[in-house]
């Protein structure tokens, strides 16, 4: 309650669509333009690599020069020149590693705007943040906090170097570097990212969070973040997303790699609010994601919970894989596409292990004139004796140029599996529209108000902190839909 | 009313219409369909018997209604058929082109039996007749290594309204009709489809609806036989007020594989679709489902309702399945469901308790579960051809 | 100034006039009741009044307040003070009843320039209205109108009205579909809310609701005309009668 009347607020407050436009002028230094072993060499030195790492790198890139770009979803994109793109571009103040009072007030300044005060007494309580600003980590929050449980929580390319054993172990190891064209390209590039290890019996004592902004000019973000939960362990991790706003398309193309042990539990939050372009569909961001969790201990679980309003198109399906028993995988997903948008997502829950359950609750709301697709595959395979699946798929249309489609995957290869899946299309209905116009709401309102209702089984499942915030954004984003 | 124009030997369409020959040529070009391809992602074609068998004999005309086909070629002259019947072969004409409009580009069993075409055949039914006696089409006949393509055009004029019966029984290694079927404004048809082709063969069907308003379609499928069967309906619902009704049943046993793949495709306001799609698998038997439903941008107020179910008996049984909605419209009601499982064990249970034997019990409940979607024809004489083979089906398995 | 007047109005639904020319003046302070057959145009009287879409004023005048509200939205004249209680409370999956009813309330608060209520107030003063009503805290809780029965969905109407404090209240059919008790509980809750300050319009088929919600005025509607107008007399005459004599002898 009350986070509705602040989604109103929000909504007459905002006078452009997207106001995390901005860009912030720092002095950057960016590799060429391009992509070539060379390229590849220069990041690895940029973030002065061991010898393993860098080799890593040349196997993915060489993988990738041999694959192709997926077309099978339900995607319009123009093809992309992977030459025209900026690999690597961080702000110089932002070399070697920082205290928070050594970032640079430029950079503090611009996270502030967002909403995201690095500042740890202006922060929100019990919450670390990893703030990535184009190619590299500027700052992290609450480590030495963190440190005291055990918890690790630094960028990727630092822990690169400071825990070697954990980054070779894990990286690529739920996600392999040819698991498809993005994930080849994300290998053989990524610049910086979260590294989260939760050790044994350890409950992590806050929320952990990564900021990312793409803020170069014709740059690519490429960021890798793998998550680590030992066994009996816990932690709850958010993701945000922000990108300025530009004419041309960029592209991002993480991956996110999660491993659960033995009675682990790993909730993964993302509101992803990247540029989504004008309503003509010019500029904004292609987010092309590979999110995958491996529930390797019996009893572990994985959530992933997801609202997704920006990018101009957005192609992931954060997955689980069910190997331990009675291990559980859930989805929860709210996307919303206005103007020009294109949506294709979804999730993956593949059952390994006896007694593996999933859910998957998902809410797709198109408006504009853009397209919104759920893709799912629900797989069962011979030895998850007793497997359970539950999906719920739902859209709503806003206006009548837009679309919605579900289309789900299921393959069931063991008898005493259980799959269930249900989907429903509908709009707000005349009734409902008239209901509550009669009680003095305007239309813009109503149908935020409607709209979060229809997705309040998806919103629950946020961390409290970011549900205000992921409500907002819902109302801004269907702003100009209706009337 | 006696066929006109039948040639028993006639000249081959294969070899000699434009059509036939530009498809024969898509299809070398194009191949069997690609791993990457979303439409067979659930069935792999390996190498197919291509050897299109060439016209029989001529038998006896058969009883009132029935129009016997061996190996894709029909066998009688047609002269049991009601008077507002008309048969005709199709030649390389202006008909063909009519009937190929109706096949939907570049796809693959399109260009697979247009290109192989045995026997092609039109039948019209009259405006505003009524027929009374199901019209039978008894596909049969044919050997091991050979191929088998009926192209069949049936053309229900408007207002008109009957019952159509497809039986195909074949021992042909393939067996692979193309129909399209195109019902007039207000045309009231019952269309059941028996596949109980020989276990060897294999079953690849495509049958195009082309539907007119306020049309009344009930339509229904039962995949029983072959080693590999697909098939394959599309149907357009061209105008407004239409019914719409496109169920199907497939039991798989050993190591059969049955695909129902359907599309039914809302282009115009205010039409009605349902499916309901119920499958039985036992052995290593794969089943498989594909239905896709589309609303196109003006198709507003349309219903779409789709449900289907499959029963995993065996431990290697498997089912997939990929219900699908693809909505461009914002004032409709549209759903699908899709469930898997195994029989439910409380109900198994409860009617042990009461004496009654674990099989007795299984088949009981597996019984249930067919006979809700053979409940959806609704024409008594066509639902008995089916319930008749699918208690066959069941009394094999004992 | 009168509070309601409506002047030789004339609706059509689609292609079909519904309403052939109404008069109905109504002051602050009184009741008025409209009774009327089925399909005589009270429905469609109550969203004429309230603005739905699809409903055609195709001449005449409803002025609130002196102001005609013809050419405003039904949410500017739901915050211009009018009301409408709904023979059919929609239901709205997912919206909390709580985040609905204070979003109505500050939409009328920011309308009369008032301050908005903050959550503890608002919660406080829900909480004391819907005792009245016997409008529980679990309803409360639930998501407007899912899943409640057809009284509470009636008394959840009354508690909106008695939050919202409209000054033009109309009531389409608050009886039907409610049993002897229920009918009791809305009743004293509507007539809590009469006053001085409002005026009310309540749309029935039977004379029942209005031995409970006593009328100052009696209207009859049929084929979308006031046919006959009259005091709390008049509704038992229809009782005793029905409505055929007075229709024949219109």
């Amino acid at each position: 309650m009350g986070a509705t009347e602040e989604t109103i607020a929000a909504v007459e407050e905002a006078t452009g669509q997207y106001k995390y436009g901005f860009v912030t002028d720092v002095e950057t230094e960016k590799a060429p333009k391009g992509l070539n072993e060379d390229i590849i060499r220069f990041i690895s030195a940029k973030k002065n690599e061991p010898e393993w790492m860098l080799e890593w790198r040349l196997k993915a890139y060489a993988k990738w020069l041999t694959m192709e770009s997926p077309d099978w979803a339900k995607l319009d994109i123009p093809e992309i020149d992977y030459q025209d793109i900026y690999y690597y571009a961080a702000p110089k103040s932002a070399e070697g590693p920082k205290s928070l009072d050594e970032v640079d007030p430029e950079l503090l300044a611009t996270y502030e705007k967002l909403g995201i005060p690095l500042n740890e007494q202006k922060m929100l309580a019990g919450v670390a943040v990893d703030a990535v600003f184009d190619s590299v980590s500027v700052a992290t929050t609450f480590r030495e906090e963190l440190a005291k449980s055990g918890v690790i929580f630094c960028p990727i390319s630092e822990a690169v170097h400071s825990h070697p054993e954990l980054v070779k172990k894990y990286i690529g190891s739920v996600v392999p570097v040819a698991d498809n064209y993005f994930s080849a390209l994300n290998s053989a590039v990524f610049t910086d990212g979260s590294f989260v290890y939760i050790p044994k019996g350890v409950r992590c004592p806050m929320e952990l969070s990564t900021y990312f902004r793409i803020n170069e000019k014709n740059t690519g973000q490429f960021e890798r973040t793998l998550i680590i939960a030992e066994d009996a362990s816990y932690v709850s991790y958010l993701e945000g997303c922000t990108a300025p706003q530009r004419d041309e398309n960029q592209l991002h193309a993480a991956v996110v790699e999660l491993v659960a042990m033995e009675d682990a539990e790993i909730k993964y939050s993302t509101v992803q609010n990247w540029y989504p372009g004008d309503a003509d569909g010019k500029g904004g961001i292609y987010n092309f994601v590979t999110k995958r969790g491996a529930c390797r201990g019996d009893r572990s679980k994985i959530a992933w919970t997801q609202v997704e309003t920006g990018s101009a198109v957005t192609w992931k399906y954060p997955s689980c894989i069910l190997q331990g028993k009675d291990s559980v995988g859930e989805f929860y997903s709210v996307a919303v596409t206005n103007g020009a948008q294109q949506a294709d997502t979804g999730t993956k829950m593949i059952h390994l292990g006896e007694g593996s359950r999933s859910t998957i609750i998902s809410k797709g709301i198109s408006a504009g004139k853009s397209n919104n697709t759920y893709r799912g595959l629900v797989q069962v395979m011979p030895k998850a004796e007793n497997a359970r699946n539950f999906t719920q798929c739902d859209s709503l249309l806003v206006g009548d140029k837009c679309g919605a489609h579900t289309v789900p995957y299921i393959v069931s290869r063991n008898p005493s599996g259980k799959i269930e899946h249900e989907a429903t299309t509908s709009r707000i209905s005349e009734d409902q529209m008239f209901y509550c116009r009669q009680r003095g709401l305007d239309e813009e309102e109503t149908v935020s108000l409607i709209v979060n209702g229809f997705c309040r089984e998806v919103m629950k499942e946020l961390p409290m902190e970011f549900a205000v915030e992921a409500q907002k954004l819902i109302g801004i984003s269907l702003e100009g839909s209706v009337g | 009313m006696a066929m006109r124009g039948l040639s028993m030997q006639p000249n081959l369409l294969r070899e000699n219409a434009a059509l036939c020959l530009q498809a024969k040529q898509e299809f070398a070009a194009n191949g069997l369909p690609a791993a990457k391809n979303e439409a067979w992602i659930y069935t792999r074609l390996q190498a197919l018997t291509l050897n299109p068998a060439n016209a029989g004999e001529e038998a006896q005309a058969d009883e009132a209604g029935v129009l016997s086909f061996s190996a894709g070629w029909l066998q009688t002259g047609g002269d049991n058929l009601p008077a507002s019947v008309t048969l005709t072969e199709m030649g390389d004409d202006a008909i063909l082109g009519e009937f190929a409009a109706h096949l939907p580009e570049d796809h693959f069993l399109g260009s697979l039996s247009l290109g192989h075409a045995t026997g092609a055949y039109l039948i019209e039914i009259a405006a505003n007749a009524a027929i009374e006696t199901p019209l039978q089409l008894v596909f049969e006949g044919g050997e091991e290594g050979q191929s088998s393509h009926p192209l069949i055009f049936i053309k229900c004029g408007a207002g008109a309204s009957c019952q159509l019966a497809e039986i195909h029984s074949g021992t042909t290694s393939l067996s692979a009709p193309v129909m399209v079927i195109d019902a007039g404004a207000g045309a009231k048809i019952d269309h059941v489809k028996l596949q109980a082709e020989d276990s060897q063969a294999s079953h690849l069907a495509l049958t195009v609806f082309a539907v007119a308003q306020t049309a009344d379609i009930n339509s229904f499928t039962a995949a029983i036989g072959a080693k590999l069967g697909r098939h394959e309906t599309h149907a357009h619902l061209n105008g407004e007020h239409i019914e719409m009704a496109l169920s199907s049943l497939y039991l798989g046993r050993a190591e059969q594989h049955q695909d129902i793949t359907t599309r039914m495709l809302h282009h115009m306001p205010n039409c009605t679709s349902n499916q309901v799609i119920r499958g039985v698998l036992d052995d290593s038997a794969k089943g498989v489902f594909q239905g896709k439903v589309l609303v196109a941008r003006d198709a507003q107020k349309t219903d779409g309702q789709q449900m289907s179910r499959a029963l995993l008996l065996s431990r290697k049984a498997e089912a997939d399945a990929k219900p699908e909605l693809e909505i461009y419209a914002d004032d409709v009601v549209c759903s699908h469901g899709a469930t898997v499982g195994e029989l439910d064990e409380t109900h198994l249970f409860y009617m042990m308790s009461r004496g009654i034997s674990e099989d007795d019990a299984k088949n009981m409940l597996i019984q249930a579960f067919l006979i809700d979607a053979l409940e959806q024809v609704r024409h008594e004489a066509l639902a008995d051809i089916l319930s008749h083979a699918v208690h066959d089906w069941m009394a094999e398995g004992l | 100034m009168n509070l309601l007047e409506i002047k030789n109005l004339k609706a059509k639904i689609g292609d079909k006039e519904i309403l052939h020319g109404i008069d109905l003046t109504i002051n602050r302070g009184e009741v008025h009741a409209i009774m009327g057959p089925n399909g005589s145009g009270k429905s469609t009287l109550s969203y004429v009044l309230s603005g739905r879409d699809g409903y055609e004023v195709t001449d005449g005048e409803i002025l609130l307040d002196g102001e005609s509200v013809l050419d405003m939205e039904a949410d500017e004249r739901a915050r211009a003070g009018m009301f409408l209680a709904f023979q059919y409370p929609v239901e709205l999956p997912g919206v909390g009843g709580m985040s609905f009813l204070r979003a109505a309330v500050n939409a009328r608060l920011r309308e009369k320039g008032e301050d908005e209520v903050d959550q503890l107030a608002f919660v406080k003063m829900v909480r004391a209205k819907a005792k009245a009503l016997g409008v529980d805290d679990e309803m409360l809780k639930r998501a407007v109108n899912v899943g409640f029965s057809g009284g509470e969905k009636k008394r959840y109407e009354i508690l909106q009205m008695a939050l919202l404090e409209p000054t033009m209240a109309v009531l389409d059919e608050t009886d039907s579909g409610l049993d002897v008790d229920a009918l009791r509980i809305v009743s004293e809750g509507v007539n809590a809310l009469r006053g001085e300050a409002r005026g009310m319009l309540v749309i029935t088929h039977y004379q029942r609701l209005l031995s409970h919600i006593v009328p100052d005025y009696v209207h009859i509607l049929a084929g979308g005309r006031i046919i006959k107008s009259g005091d709390k007399d008049l509704a038992l005459e229809v009782e005793n009668n029905g409505y055929a004599g007075l229709i024949d002898a219109a």
